[in-house]
């Protein structure tokens, strides 16, 4: 069957280049942008439902609704960077042709989370630690990255900055996805979680995370920050092994629990 | 049966050209009768062409080509979209945060097209190059109108993080980086403009062209933050 026969979700599975084309010229849209968003909603809510499965109860309902709204949000807000970033390095595309280009590429990488679902929830069933449970639904998210990241490129052909225009893309999209997603958050939840909430105050994100790492490398740390580390001094050794030096901090009255520091 | 034997001749075999081989490449592809090269299609998809995109109005803002008048109307175009910008960054705090900082935004770009670039001209004239006042100010208009596009496009992820973010610190860095990434955009394309109507020089004048575009971006870009960091508040101008 040629690619022109294939219907549109055919078509995002197995001709990257066709959809990029039809993107590219304004063919077939609407078909196009219905396969990719159904493509969309199916494949993030089944492959959050499956992260929330690792809790359960209403966690598995919660992750199915909040992960497609996190990457529709993301591409909704990624969008207008996009088409600026492509005009000003040479490719000066229609509005509807960038709109098209990433919303197939958001359904081809959800159509590939679809795919990895059933591993994942059999990995998750089977006993999977927490740590590796949020590295194995990373690596899912990774690969489905890469799949939408076929048809971008295909879209930026072999002109000129298509590298600089792709990482500028990725770039965008890691910052946009990154944020929509820590609003959203929990997604991956411990079983022994009593209550889940829908979502999380928003306590920051990644730009302050990012700000608070800067600031403690350079030895600089907030009133928050000092009191998680004078806490740690109390934890068991398997939390934080390392001993702190607390001479230089002002006191609270709290006294070490040495018992704890066995070595 | 001696004599079937001695009757018996082997069968003939076969001429390479009635059984192709797939993976042949001792062929010689001049070789009269060889076969074609393989096409460049993949498994499954058509032979490559470069897709037809339809023109949009980003590309009627990038053209440097046109009177005077419609190079007005493409920077001040350009002006209007790098304020949305400024509208984003000041939604952390509202009201007329949003009016500050929508001036001060493309009041750097503004600086470095007026300020700037008549003194690249000026030492491009003396290097005896080949641009005209009017396709320098179309470099110009180019490079305005590049950072706003850019620069209105990531308003809606500036204004995600601004508002999202529970530290100053983090705001203004995020909108630093948007700052940095539309402005750099800009000069990238102005100095491309440029460098296409200096192609027509010989290759002296065209170095010392190359040195004097590497001052005006070191310039420009020095210019565009002190104009930036005095009049935006977000990121550490008066509030």
């Amino acid at each position: 069957m040629s690619p022109r026969e294939r219907s549109p979700l055919g078509l995002l599975l197995s001709s990257p280049r066709e959809v990029a084309r039809r993107c590219l010229e304004e063919e077939g849209l609407k078909p196009l942008a219905v396969a990719s968003l159904g493509a969309l909603a199916l494949g993030a809510a089944v492959f959050g439902g499956v992260v929330g499965s690792f809790r359960g109860g209403e966690q598995v309902l919660y992750g199915a609704i909040k992960v497609p709204i996190a990457l529709l949000a993301a591409i909704v807000i990624c969008v207008p960077a996009l088409h600026g970033i492509a005009a000003s390095l040479g490719r000066a595309w229609p509005l509807r042709t960038v709109i098209a280009l990433t919303l197939a590429a958001a359904g081809r990488a959800a159509l590939v989370l679809l795919a990895f679902s059933p591993v994942l929830w059999l990995a998750y069933d089977l006993g999977l630690g927490y740590h590796a449970a949020a590295l194995a639904a990373t690596g899912a998210y990774g690969l489905a990255g890469l799949a939408a990241l076929g048809v971008l490129l295909r879209g930026l052909g072999r002109g000129k900055h298509a590298v600089t225009t792709a990482l500028a893309f990725v770039a965008v999209f890691l910052a946009a996805g990154g944020q929509t997603g820590w609003i959203l958050r929990p997604y991956l939840v411990r079983p022994q979680t009593r209550d889940v909430p829908f979502v999380r105050s928003i306590e920051g994100g990644f730009a302050d995370a990012v700000v608070r790492s800067t600031r403690s490398a350079a030895g600089v740390y907030d009133e928050v920050e000092r009191e998680v580390v004078r806490s740690a001094e109390t934890a068991p050794e398997w939390v934080d092994p390392e001993p702190y030096d607390v001479s230089h901090e002002p006191s609270y009255g709290y006294e070490r629990e040495d018992r704890w520091r066995a070595r | 049966m001696e004599a079937a034997i001695e009757d018996w001749k082997p069968a003939p075999v076969p001429h390479s050209q009635a059984t192709p081989r797939a993976n042949d490449n001792r062929e010689d592809p001049g070789a009269p009768g060889a076969r074609p090269p393989a096409p460049v299609a993949e498994r499954n998809e058509p032979a490559y062409e470069e897709p037809r995109v339809r023109p949009s109005w980003a590309l009627a803002l990038l053209d440097t080509e046109g009177d005077w008048r419609s190079l007005c109307r493409r920077g001040a175009t350009g002006i209007g979209l790098a304020s949305i910008y400024g509208v984003a960054l000041g939604a952390r705090e509202g009201g007329t945060a949003m009016l500050v900082h929508a001036v001060g935004v493309p009041a750097a770009l503004l600086a470095v097209a007026a300020v700037g670039l008549p003194a690249l001209y000026i030492l491009l004239a003396l290097f005896d190059t080949p641009l005209s006042p009017r396709r320098a100010a179309g470099a110009a208009v180019v490079g305005v109108a590049s950072s706003g596009l850019v620069l209105a496009g990531l308003a809606p992820l500036a204004a995600l993080y601004v508002v999202t973010s529970s530290t100053s610190a983090a705001a203004a860095m995020a909108a630093t980086f948007g700052l940095t990434l539309g402005g750099l955009l800009g000069l990238r394309h102005l100095v491309a403009t440029l460098a296409e109507e200096l192609a027509k020089a010989d290759s002296a004048t065209r170095a010392l062209a190359v040195v004097a575009q590497i001052g005006f971006g070191l310039f420009a870009i020095v210019l565009g933050w002190r104009v930036w960091s005095a009049l935006l508040p977000l990121v550490g101008g008066a509030s």
